[in-house]
């Protein structure tokens, strides 16, 4: 499903750092993850997914580093840092918060584990 | 890759060479040569090489030797294209000393070739980069990788990041295709994929500013910091040019109320310009010669050497000397011996003068003293016959660089060309050998200190005795030709005052207000050079009262010129008026007169200045400072305007700074005008300027009112404090325009002193011829009526010092030290010190009476 731009603008880094706290990954790796998790309802576009790495790796919630790939090619993997981790959390709180809110407005079930 | 990053660091050190030789040239003031910049060069070339040899990198293999084998040949070209562009140089410039141009040649020929192949070696690594091998791109579709060079080319960031950010996107592109079986489906795949990706400008502008952001803060505040710093440049670069073209504004005529200040309230008719201008436009101007001898002031003239003042050791030795010579003398033919006593009387000698030849030829002949100096000088030091003075060598000389210049000089026998007799000494001795002149000049040597022992000493009562009898011929021609000038100029001394209206010269828009006059200032000083001949040369044929007359003329025309207008006009006439004294005072120190004509003389003296003697008026001179302001800056902007560095050249005009900046080599000139420019940017913005101007002018003002004394007492701060105090370089015009009022106020004082002084020593000597004897005191002049009021001591506050001495008396000033140092004047290097020495203990006073003799 395609989502409004601005509403994806906020849930794509938590989405990513949820991903990346469970391991880390390298880009392909985690377009795909998050495809598979999300039940392929959430895609990262590829033209967003790099400047967003890049921009929490500025940030210092992620940490990219070169290393050997088992076919032998160097591929960078991201992985969560502590700052992250924190960061994580408080989003997941506000999301949870805003879930309850919205379920209300709406009448619904709209659950986030 | 090692060779061509080593190229890249040598081309980085002749740079940094190139840059420290500037820094030095600078500070050495650019010398011609620029030996600062070769060998920072040079230097740095040569630390690079060692650096580079610690570091190890210069372990060259084969292979770099097989990659260095191109560049190196096109090296060696260079080299051998730039040595030979140098030797073409050096040819044109006449073989310099030092190869500066071969140097040169080679410099710029090898810059030329390494920078070339750090261009193409640049592109060349641009061009592999962007191709991405080893990072991947290799195995991808040609859309993709175009898709990922694209991104990577518009991201524009440090070549490692992008590096990082191909191999990333490629992975990401390999493992998105690595599931499709055929290049169809790649290629098929690969078009999603790349529409999904999106605009790939817009991306690389993202990635490009997600990476920044990764970057660490120090690298951040440097790259701002260089922005800022480039920013700052880019505004002072624009501001500079706004700055040097601005254009000034001209809203006030200042030239006309000049003119309107000046002008007095009296009738036309008595004006005396109208005459002064036919004066000047009927003027003959002198050759060089004669110009040359009436610009000669007293103390050009040197003491005239005479047999009775050596002491008896010497005047022995020459005695002896002669004893022994004179046999060259008289066994010369009668006629030789009558031809060189008439070149005697003319007071020259028939040999050759100066070494050198000068566009004035007067030197081709020795003046009868100069002979007798440099004689004397031969039998003291016995000297052999090829030395000395006239005497010559062939010479070869060379001069600067690559200059060859030969001065072939012979021995000469001749006279000055406007001498008849200099054709009768030439025919008679013109062919003779240099052996049969040498002997020739051995006679004459004799003859001429014969001559100068047996001739009684010369009585030298003006400036006119010291001329030859030839000069004296020509000088008084040259005022006989200006005869008529003088009657004109005459007629206009007469007059009650001088107003003249200033005015530009055709087709000239922008001048100064204080070079428009100077062209008069200059004409008028030559009128009074015709006045001071034409006096001293009735007096050496006992025209005395013409003497004085026209010494009186002078005074009156000096008087026109004070009192208004600006100051260099003031201190002309304060200057012909000092000129004409001098001789007033010569000639009554060594005429008779009676007591009517000193009793004219001293009327027409003191009727002179009826409003009194005229002071420094600076009303001009303020005037001319606000048109200068006017025109040296611009109008309106911060500050009301800032000094445009084009136009303080204008400046230079009056200082002659401009005749020396032409001749400043090119590397100084465009320093120079890089300094100009600094200065005009530091200089006060207009409105300060003025207001600082005034503040000025009105202490200076109050300071040439004063006289020395009384400044003395008060201790008042000169202009020049008044200058330093300020902030440095935020004044520098003012330091140029501002007069030095102490000065002027000194010229001024001494300048009435000078006038009371001889009005004074008239009354004196009417005493003297009708009482008999001389006054005890000056008050008994006043009580007589001899004299009105006592003669002002500028130095002192009081009187000058009379005092009666047992047959005549003295009168003087404190002089400059402010002590009586009981009339005895200050010799300095054997010239008296008109003024005694400032500072100094027995400085000396300024005597007025007795008259020193010319000696």
């Amino acid at each position: 499903m395609k989502f409004e731009s601005q509403l994806l603008k906020g849930i794509a880094p938590v989405v990513v750092l949820e991903i990346l706290s469970r391991g880390p990954m390298y880009g392909y790796e985690l377009s795909q993850a998050i495809e598979q998790r999300s039940g392929e309802i959430l895609t990262l576009g590829k033209g967003t997914l790099y400047p967003l790495l890049y921009n929490l790796e500025a940030k210092k919630l992620v940490k990219g580093k070169w290393e050997n790939h088992q076919s032998s090619r160097k591929r960078r993997y991201y992985s969560i840092t502590g700052r992250g981790k924190d960061q994580l959390a408080k989003q997941k709180a506000q999301l949870k918060e805003l879930t309850t809110g919205l379920n209300l407005v709406f009448g619904g079930a709209i659950a986030i584990a | 890759m090692r060779i061509k990053k080593l190229f890249v660091r040598m081309l980085v050190a002749v740079f940094l060479g190139l840059c420290a030789g500037i820094v030095m040239e600078f500070s050495s003031e650019w010398l011609v040569f620029p030996v600062f910049l070769i060998v920072g060069v040079l230097a740095c070339i040569f630390i690079e090489i060692v650096i580079e040899v610690i570091r190890g990198t210069l372990t060259i293999t084969r292979e770099d030797l097989r990659k260095m084998k191109k560049p190196v040949l096109r090296i060696l070209i260079a080299t051998s294209i730039g040595l030979f562009a140098g030797i073409v140089m050096e040819f044109i410039s006449v073989w310099a000393t030092f190869p500066f141009f071969l140097i040169v040649g080679v410099l710029v020929s090898v810059t030329v070739v390494i920078t070339i192949d750090l261009v193409r070696y640049r592109r060349s690594m641009r061009r592999a980069f962007l191709e991405g091998k080893g990072l991947g791109m290799e195995q991808l579709p040609v859309s993709t990788a175009e898709l990922i060079r694209l991104v990577i080319k518009k991201m524009r960031y440090h070549k490692e990041v992008r590096s990082e950010v191909m191999a990333e996107l490629a992975e990401h592109f390999e493992d998105e295709l690595k599931d499709c079986g055929t290049d169809e489906e790649k290629e098929q795949k690969a078009k999603e994929l790349i529409a999904e990706f999106g605009d790939a400008k817009l991306l690389a502008v993202l990635l490009r500013r997600a990476k920044k952001r990764c970057r660490p803060l120090w690298r951040t505040v440097v790259a701002r910091t260089f922005q800022a710093v480039g920013v700052l440049i880019l505004c002072f670069v624009v501001y500079a040019v706004w700055f040097s073209t601005g254009k000034p504004t001209i809203s006030v005529d200042y030239l006309a109320l000049l003119n309107q200040l000046n002008r007095p309230e009296v009738h036309d008719e008595d004006n005396a310009w109208p005459h002064y201008e036919e004066a000047m436009a009927l003027y003959v101007e002198p050759d060089q010669r004669i110009q040359e001898l009436t610009e000669r002031r007293r103390k050009d003239f040197e003491k005239r050497l005479s047999f009775s003042d050596l002491n008896k050791e010497k005047q022995d030795m020459i005695r002896k000397w002669l004893k022994e010579n004179e046999a060259n003398w008289d066994n010369l033919e009668l006629s030789q011996k009558q031809l060189f006593e008439r070149c005697f009387n003319e007071g020259l000698v028939p040999l050759a003068g100066d070494v050198y030849p000068g566009e004035y030829s007067s030197k081709n002949y020795s003046e009868f003293d100069d002979a007798v100096e440099v004689i004397i000088e031969r039998i003291e030091h016995g000297t052999s016959d090829d030395m000395l003075g006239y005497e010559y060598q062939m010479m070869e000389m060379r001069m600067g660089y690559g200059y060859g210049l030969h001065f072939g000089m012979k021995r000469e026998i001749g006279l000055d060309p406007d001498i008849a007799l200099d054709s009768e000494v030439i025919s008679l001795f013109g062919s003779y050998s240099q052996e049969e002149l040498a002997k020739i000049r051995k006679s004459i040597e004799a003859g001429v200190i014969k001559e100068w022992i047996d001739s009684p000493p010369v009585v030298v009562k003006s400036l006119f005795d010291y001329l030859l009898p030839f000069e004296k011929k020509l000088i008084v021609k040259w005022v006989e030709e200006n005869e008529e000038v003088w009657r004109e100029f005459v007629a206009g001394s007469s007059k009650s005052y001088c107003y003249r209206e200033f005015q530009l010269q055709d087709g000239v828009k922008d001048k100064l207000l204080w070079e428009i006059g100077s062209s008069y200032f200059i004409s008028i000083r030559k009128l009074t050079r015709v006045g001071q001949w034409r006096s001293r040369i009735a007096r050496e044929q006992g025209r005395i009262q013409q003497s004085i007359d026209d010494c009186l003329a002078i005074v009156r025309a000096g008087s026109h010129l004070q009192g208004r207008g600006t100051i260099v006009e003031q201190l002309v006439g304060l200057g012909m008026c000092r000129l004409a004294y001098d001789d007033i005072f010569h000639i009554l120190a060594s005429e008779r007169f009676s007591a009517d004509e000193l009793k004219r003389l001293q009327n027409q003296l003191s009727q002179l200045y009826p409003q009194g003697y005229p002071l420094m008026n600076m009303e001009g001179e303020r005037i001319a400072f606000m048109d200068t302001v006017q025109r040296l800056f611009t109008d309106g902007g911060p500050g009301g305007g800032h000094l445009i560095p084009q136009k303080t050249g204008m400046c230079g005009d009056i200082y002659d700074v401009k005749d020396v900046a032409e001749e400043i080599p090119v590397g100084k000139k465009i320093f120079a005008n890089t300094a100009l420019t600094s200065m005009c940017l530091l200089h006060a913005r207009r409105d300060a300027t003025i207001a600082v101007g005034k503040q000025v002018y009105k202490q200076a003002e109050v300071i040439v009112k004063m006289s020395p004394y009384e400044r003395h007492k008060r201790d008042v701060g000169s202009i020049e404090e008044i200058i330093f105090s300020m902030p440095r370089y935020r004044y520098t015009l003012l330091e140029y325009v501002i007069p030095a009022a102490e000065r002027i106020s000194e010229l001024l004082y001494q300048g009435r002193a000078l006038h009371e002084a001889t009005i004074a020593i008239l009354g004196i000597q009417r005493w003297r011829l009708e009482k008999g004897g001389y006054p005890a005191t000056l008050n008994e002049l006043i009580e007589a009526g001899y004299l009105t009021k006592l003669p002002m001591d500028p130095y002192s506050g009081t009187s000058l010092i009379y005092k009666k001495t047992e047959d005549s008396f003295v009168l003087y000033s404190m002089g400059e030290n402010f002590e009586d140092d009981g009339g005895k004047v200050f010799e300095k290097d054997g010239d008296v010190q008109k003024w005694g020495a400032r500072g100094a203990r027995e400085g000396g006073d300024a005597v007025f009476w007795p008259v020193a003799k010319l000696r």
